[in-house]
This record gives structure tokens, C-alpha cells and sequence, in this order.
């Protein structure tokens, strides 16, 4: 790895006239923000690259309570970006305890979403309005501040999960929701995983204001736990908790309110951090998910691994592992996933197909941008 | 007339009883719903995203241009065939394939009716946001392809926040998916975005995994009546700051109230400002307490009148002002140009009022529905098609909409989509960075430029 320059930018003039020098000296371009997620991709760089952090672009450039929307650079942290909304009691639907580190643009870069993404979705379910620097040093625009906005193309999505390979985002106006009356949740020890999948089934089929459905183990305790989580109007939550209870039958539960909520998130992210190396994630068809996580019960895989958890909400798997076991746990994961078209992991090589290549040959023909992480044929470090 | 080897060939592909090229037939499909009328060579009806794929394989091969159509519901121009070519109708492609409760999705083929799909999930206590006007005729693909709207997009979003994942023919032929019908979705780019609005000329979209959505258990209806713009906009302004989503919060001017009213006889007050049509939907539990709360806003606003629905009937009465709208029109003036501008929430008021303000500057008629809540304005332009010279008022007053809706940081299609009619004000909103931007993502997925030519893009 030979980083030739961190350039920290104050503004998008400053990206474009960085982005276009580099490309001049042939470096690769790796854009950044705080650049939380990003060391490992540099470890096989196989051409000198230039940072572009957009750290120091933190600002909230407008913020319109009466329109639910937000414009703001890349660079601000979601933490910083709640706490402000939080005065006005509006909201994105990203949650803090998992991702308040991170910068808006690598969120958007990475698609990410937070533990409620079951109700809520994706980052990029809620861009509105996007700035970018392209490959070429051009300042490009696109979407608006508006929910309905037809007008020319719509690229606010196209960054979604890029990885920092077609441009380097530089602001985003972001759609809000008014903040939710009462968060509540509900959690339980089960004793089994498909306990965990048998009451998760009924309570989607419940229709409930669930915003979090999740099980998850640590080797701490090596029990079940299903955490069930509600937000919406006070009355509805109330009564929605009654119907959880009437699911849960006999089973003991604890019951907790919106300060315990985010205490208990807080905590979590706390002990299982999503960013580390050994984490297998697994996400896609919810069908496909409660068979894999029922073989992996079966094999007595979860009690191999520091941790795990399985969104049930979500579609998606998480199991923290020891290095040791790594490459049989993925193995394993592998032979039991049957329906390997609609259920993916993390180590897996990434096609990103057709669409991608033909887009990011225009955008970006010399394969500047971000030349060496797992999209564009750098060593693949799943 | 196209080559009569490509029509052999195209007859091999999808059979002789799938392509029309009667003048009577080429006719038909010159229209879509807006006023632009452009005649196809050819209308081919493929039943298989396969046929599709050779279909455009052809037309790469024969430098063919290909127009994708739905139901032709589009208010823009985009299903008309600028250039000849074959008008690709997708209605033949309209199976439903799968429902599934668990993941809380539908995946369905292209030519699916909105209406038809809501049909076969209601049953299941599902349905699909977005409701297009259009819906009982417009395909599931020619709303991913417009991104289309609706009256429910205040609380619900637009057709692509419903879209999960496509099935799409590329130009060349090549069938590819995106999203969460891609092999390694989660981990690899989502472009299934960028289709949502591109107006059919990226690719044809042929399978589309949606979003379902749970029906909310109840609604309720409600109507008031201001004397003032401001009045009605700060009600809507507080609804929303109160935590209150409305379904649906359409708004009314002066022009077409009275209209309605000199049609219907409703006894609106005749100093009537604007007159608000809200939905709120939810749980039974929680609704009344909204209720309660919006009766309460539109009291301190000074509403005049406000008039709640207890039952279907009612509602039904409550919604007649709304939807006798462009009826009501009929009667002033043979023939309207319907504008869909949208502006932040906030600056409705001051929008409606400045399309008043024009109408007396231009001496023309126009009447206002806008959807209130999500800052989306219909002014109808009111015109006599055999007067030239006010039809030219008509355009000159258009352009001026336009160009106020982008300095107040509005856009100038929120749903109806660029196509022919809005192709010569792209300048007015994009600087040429941006369109060359958006030309070079059009010519890396169509390089022979095919695929809808004249649509969006001055090519």
C-alpha cells in the first residue's frame, strides 16, 4: 500500500481540483470520511492512491422542520446529525448505538441501516438530493429536496452500497420523519433459536408496529434472547405489547421503555461492535434466513462462535467469530444455504454485474476510483 | 414501414397474431395521454422477458428504435414513438408470480395493473402504496418507469420507495437483475434507483419484486374550508409538526372551487380560499386522538367549515369535490395543459398564490389541485384550442411556473415525468455538468441510443 496524499476538504471545488490532479499523475482516488471502515480495503492497494477525506465538511447547510428535510456535507457524523434533529423532534431512521461514528456519505456509500431497519429500511430509502464529484472532477447534482421529483434522472440512489467506486459524495439532503410518540420493547430468554424463529413468525404475521425483531447469543450466556421492538403512537404501542404478551403465553419476558431501549442498544453495540473483521454477515430472503439459522442450531454452530444474531425483521445474520474456526463456519454456512440466489454473505466475491460494469466503465474508464476494494478487482478481503 | 425481413423475423419471435402494423393499429398507438402524437412502425406484444431480450437484439442489429408502453397512461409523452421504430407493448407480460407474507413482497411482471395487484393483496391485508390516478389501467412497469405518485404519497412515499428489485433487458439484449433479485444483494451496488423515473430508456423492465405494504386497519376523512392560503398551509404545517403523517392532504384554490361549485352546487362560501381534503389512516386505537387533533388545528387556523366522514357514503361525498375537478373544468374552456410542479411543503401557499397572480397577468384561466402534503401542484391552464393567440398566453405562462418552482428549490415534474412536454426547460433546472452526466450514464446502458430516444435527453 503506497498513499501517496490524506487530503482533508474543506469543500467540493477542492475534491474536483484534487480528484483531477491525481487522476493526471494516475493515483488512484480513495474517498473517505472518517475513514472508519476503510483500512483493510487499503492493505492490497496495487497502485499509489490519494485519500479524499471529507471530514472537515461537517456542516448542516439547511435544515427545513416544515419540509421533514435536511441538507448536509458529507462528512457530518450521524451522532452529530441526531443530536440536532433530536431538538426538533424529527428523526432519520438510522440509529446511533450501531452507526453513530460513521459519516453520512460512507453511510450512503455502504447502504447501511440501523437495528430498526426492519420498519425503516435503508440510508438510501431516505436521500432525497445528492452533490458528487465525479471521476472526472465534475460537480454533478441530482434529485432535489422534494418526496415526488421526476425531473431527469434520479441518481440519489445510484451510490447505494458503491463503496466509494463511481464518486465521492460531497452532500445529501435527506428526507425525516417526525419523531416517533413511544419506543417500547419487549425481550425474552428462549430456549431455543427455533423458539426465536416460531414466535418471530407470528408476531410478523401480527401486522404490529415492529420496528426490531432480532435473537441473539453471546458466549457470555449461552441462551436465546428475542428482542422485540415497537414505535409508533402511545395508544398502539400499548395495545401491541398486550398482543405480543398474548404470543408469548407463558414464556417470562422483561418490558422496556424508551430510556431502557436505547440504554440496552447502547450496550450492545457496545459488546458487539458491527465493524470487525471476523463478523460473517448474511443477508437476503427471510425464508431462506430461518432455514439457515435452523441448520446452524441443528450443527450446534452457534455454539462455536463469541456471538450471534439473526434479524429476523431484517433478513439478515451476524455471527462473530474466532479466526481459528473462520474458514469452517463459512464453509458450513455455505452447505446449508440451499437457495443461494436469494441469501448472500459477506465473504462471498461480489458480482456486481452488468449494470455496474458498463455505468462505471463511463464513469470511470481508468478505474481511478477506489481501484483496489472488493468491487473493483482489488484482493478480495472477505 | 419497417424492413419486411426485420417484420419476418420479428413475427418469428413473438408470432404472427403479436404484432399489429395496420395504419388503423399504428394509429391507436400514436397516443398516450398526453398531447403528443407520434406514430410507431410496428406495435409488438412480447408475452416473455425471452421475446423482449430478442426483440431488442433486433433492434440493435437493425438500428431499430424501440418506444417500451404500458397501459399509455403517461402525461408526458414518453410512450409515444418519437421516431417510428416499435412500440413495445408490455401488456401481454401481466402474471402475478409470487405474494410472499414473510418477506412482505410481491414479485410480478411487467403489465400487472396497480389495481390488479392491489386486488390480489388485499385479501392478505397487504397493498401497494403507491395509487397513480391511472391505477385501474397503468402497469406495475410503466409506474417504475415514471415513479409514478399519487394521493398517498404524503405518508407512503413514491412507486421507487416500493421497489426492491427489477428484471430488466438491457438495450443489447442482455436480461440482468438488480437489487434484491441480484445474486449478492447486500453486498453489491442496488441500482435498482436509477430505473425508477429513467422513462423507459435504460433498459425494459420485465419483472419487478415490490414492497408490499400492511393496510392500515382504519381511515378517517376529513374537509376544511379557509378563506385564506396561509391559513390552510400553516394547518398543514402544524398537522405535520404534531407527529400527524396524513395519508392524503389535498388542497383546492379560489379557480377551482368555484368551478366545482358552479357544477356541483356544493354551497361552497364564495370567498372560499382553498378548501383542504385530509386522510388520516392507522390503528383504530390511535386514530380518533388524530382526529381530534387536526379538528383542533383547523378550529385555531379559522377554518370556516370543517365537515368529518362517519361512513363510506360520506366519504364519498367529501371526496366529489376532488374528483370532479377536471370535469368541472370542461365546462369553462374546451381544453387544459395540467403542469405538475412540486416545491417544498412550506412554500405551497406562496406557490398557489403566484399561479393565481399569473393568471390575471396572462388573462387565462387556471384552476388549482395540488397534493397538499407532499408540495405537489396541478395548476390546469385553462385554453380554447382554436385560439392560437391564447394558447401562446398559455405557454408563456407556463414558463414562468416553471422557473418560479425551481427558485423556490421545487422541481418541475413530481410525478408526470419530463418525456416530450418538459425536454426544452431541463436547462431551467440542471446545469450542463448534470446533463452531461445523465447523458453519459444513458449512452454507457444504450451506446446506439435506441431506447427511447427524445425522452428526458435531447440526444
Amino acid at each position: 500500500m503506497q498513499i501517496k496524499d490524506k487530503f482533508f476538504a474543506e469543500n467540493p471545488q477542492e475534491i474536483a481540483q484534487k480528484v483531477i490532479e491525481a487522476a493526471d499523475e494516475g493515483f488512484g482516488i480513495v474517498p473517505c470520511g472518517k475513514g472508519t471502515n476503510i483500512e483493510k480495503y487499503l492493505a492490497s492497494a496495487n497502485k499509489p492512491v490519494v485519500m479524499i477525506s471529507t471530514e472537515r465538511m461537517d456542516s448542516i447547510q439547511e435544515f427545513e422542520r416544515d419540509n421533514l428535510s435536511v441538507k448536509v456535507q458529507a462528512g457530518i457524523t450521524l451522532a452529530q446529525l441526531q443530536k440536532e434533529l433530536h431538538e426538533h423532534d424529527v428523526f432519520l431512521p438510522l440509529t446511533v448505538e450501531s452507526h453513530g461514528r460513521r459519516t453520512i456519505g460512507g453511510l450512503i456509500a455502504e447502504n447501511e441501516a440501523g437495528y430498526e431497519e426492519y420498519a425503516y429500511g435503508k440510508i438510501q430509502d431516505y436521500v432525497l438530493g445528492l452533490e458528487f464529484v465525479t471521476p472526472y472532477g465534475e460537480i454533478v447534482k441530482t434529485g432535489g429536496k422534494t418526496v415526488k421529483n421526476v425531473s431527469g434522472y434520479d441518481f440519489t440512489r445510484l451510490f447505494a452500497n458503491s463503496l466509494g467506486t463511481l464518486g465521492i459524495i460531497t452532500s445529501i439532503t435527506l428526507k425525516l420523519r417526525p419523531e416517533v410518540e413511544k419506543r417500547a420493547a419487549v425481550i425474552l430468554e428462549v430456549p431455543s433459536l427455533k423458539e426465536a424463529s416460531e414466535i418471530s413468525k407470528k408476531i410478523i404475521q401480527e401486522k404490529l408496529v415492529t420496528v426490531t425483531l432480532k435473537g441473539y447469543k453471546d458466549h457470555e450466556n449461552d441462551k436465546w434472547r428475542l428482542i422485540i421492538g415497537l414505535a409508533g403512537f402511545k395508544e398502539t404501542v400499548k395495545h401491541h405489547l398486550q398482543k405480543i404478551k398474548k404470543v408469548l403465553g407463558s414464556l417470562n419476558y422483561s418490558e422496556l421503555d424508551q430510556a431502557e431501549v436505547n440504554g440496552f442498544w447502547k450496550e450492545y453495540y457496545q459488546k458487539f461492535p458491527i465493524y470487525e473483521d471476523n463478523n460473517i454477515v448474511g443477508m437476503g430472503d427471510k425464508r431462506v434466513l430461518f432455514k439457515i439459522a435452523e441448520s446452524c442450531e441443528k450443527n450446534n454452530l452457534f455454539s462455536q462462535v463469541a456471538f450471534s444474531e439473526v434479524d429476523f425483521g431484517a433478513g439478515k445474520l451476524i455471527i462473530k467469530t474466532p479466526k481459528e474456526t473462520k474458514e469452517t463456519i463459512k464453509e458450513s454456512l455455505l452447505a446449508y444455504n440451499q437457495e443461494k440466489f436469494n441469501f448472500s454473505f459477506n465473504f462471498q466475491k461480489p458480482q456486481p454485474g452488468l449494470i455496474y460494469k458498463k455505468i462505471k466503465t463511463a464513469l470511470d474508464p481508468n478505474n481511478l476510483m477506489f481501484p483496489n476494494n472488493r468491487l473493483t478487482g482489488g484482493e478480495y478481503l472477505g | 414501414m419497417l424492413d419486411k425481413h426485420l417484420l419476418v423475423k420479428l413475427k418469428s419471435i413473438v408470432g404472427k397474431e403479436d404484432i399489429l402494423t395496420s395504419k388503423i393499429s399504428r394509429e391507436v398507438y400514436a397516443y398516450d395521454s398526453s398531447p403528443f402524437i407520434h406514430e410507431p412502425e410496428a406495435v409488438v406484444f412480447p408475452e416473455t422477458t425471452a421475446e423482449v431480450a430478442e426483440i431488442l437484439k433486433l433492434s440493435e442489429a437493425y438500428s431499430i428504435p424501440v418506444v417500451p408502453r404500458g397501459a399509455g397512461t403517461c402525461l408526458s409523452g414518453g410512450a409515444v414513438s418519437l421516431y417510428g421504430g416499435i412500440s413495445l407493448v408490455l401488456t401481454k407480460m401481466d402474471k402475478i408470480l409470487d405474494i410472499d407474507t414473510v418477506n412482505e413482497t410481491a414479485l410480478v411482471e411487467t403489465g400487472v395493473t396497480n389495481l390488479n395487484l392491489q386486488k390480489a393483496v388485499e385479501p392478505l391485508g397487504f397493498m401497494f402504496a403507491p395509487d397513480p390516478a391511472s391505477q385501474k389501467a397503468a402497469t406495475i412497469g410503466g409506474n417504475v418507469a415514471e415513479c409514478a405518485g399519487g394521493i398517498r404519497g404524503v405518508k407512503y412515499g413514491v412507486t421507487k420507495d416500493h421497489v426492491l428489485g427489477l428484471e430488466v433487458v438491457l438495450p443489447g439484449g442482455e436480461i440482468v437483475t438488480t437489487g434484491a433479485l441480484a445474486s449478492g444483494y447486500g453486498f453489491i451496488p442496488d441500482l435498482t434507483g436509477i430505473f425508477s423515473g429513467s422513462e423507459g430508456t435504460f433498459g425494459i423492465i420485465t419483472k419487478i419484486l415490490v414492497k408490499l405494504t400492511v393496510m392500515p386497519e382504519t381511515m378517517r376523512t376529513m374537509m376544511a374550508v379557509f378563506d385564506s392560503l396561509d391559513k390552510a398551509g400553516e394547518a398543514v404545517s402544524a398537522i405535520i409538526a404534531k407527529g400527524i403523517v396524513p395519508t392524503t392532504l389535498e388542497i383546492m384554490d379560489k379557480s377551482m372551487i368555484r368551478a366545482v361549485d358552479d357544477f356541483l352546487k356544493l354551497g361552497f362560501p364564495r370567498d372560499a380560499e382553498a378548501v383542504l381534503l385530509l386522510e388520516v389512516d392507522g390503528y383504530e386505537v390511535e386514530i380518533d386522538r388524530q382526529v381530534d387533533v387536526i379538528e383542533e388545528i383547523f378550529r385555531e387556523k379559522k377554518a370556516s367549515s370543517v365537515q368529518s366522514a362517519k361512513d363510506r357514503t360520506e366519504r364519498e361525498k367529501l371526496w366529489l369535490a376532488r374528483r370532479s375537478g377536471n370535469g368541472a373544468l370542461g365546462r369553462i374552456k374546451p381544453a387544459y395543459m395540467v403542469q405538475d410542479i412540486t416545491v417544498p411543503r412550506h412554500r405551497l401557499p406562496q406557490m398557489l398564490r403566484f399561479v393565481s397572480d399569473i393568471s390575471k397577468k396572462y388573462d387565462i384561466t387556471i384552476a388549482q389541485m395540488a397534493h397538499a402534503g407532499d408540495g405537489n401542484l396541478h395548476p390546469h391552464l385553462l385554453y380554447d384550442p382554436d385560439d392560437p393567440e391564447e394558447f401562446e398566453r398559455v405557454e408563456e405562462a407556463s414558463h414562468e411556473i416553471f422557473e418560479t418552482a425551481l427558485k423556490m428549490d421545487g422541481t418541475l415534474t413530481g410525478e408526470h415525468g419530463i418525456g416530450l412536454e418538459k425536454l426544452p426547460f431541463m436547462k431551467l433546472q440542471f446545469s450542463e455538468k448534470d446533463i452531461s452526466f445523465m447523458k453519459r450514464v444513458k449512452k454507457a446502458l444504450d451506446t446506439n441510443l435506441n431506447l427511447n430516444k427524445g425522452k428526458v435527453l435531447e440526444l
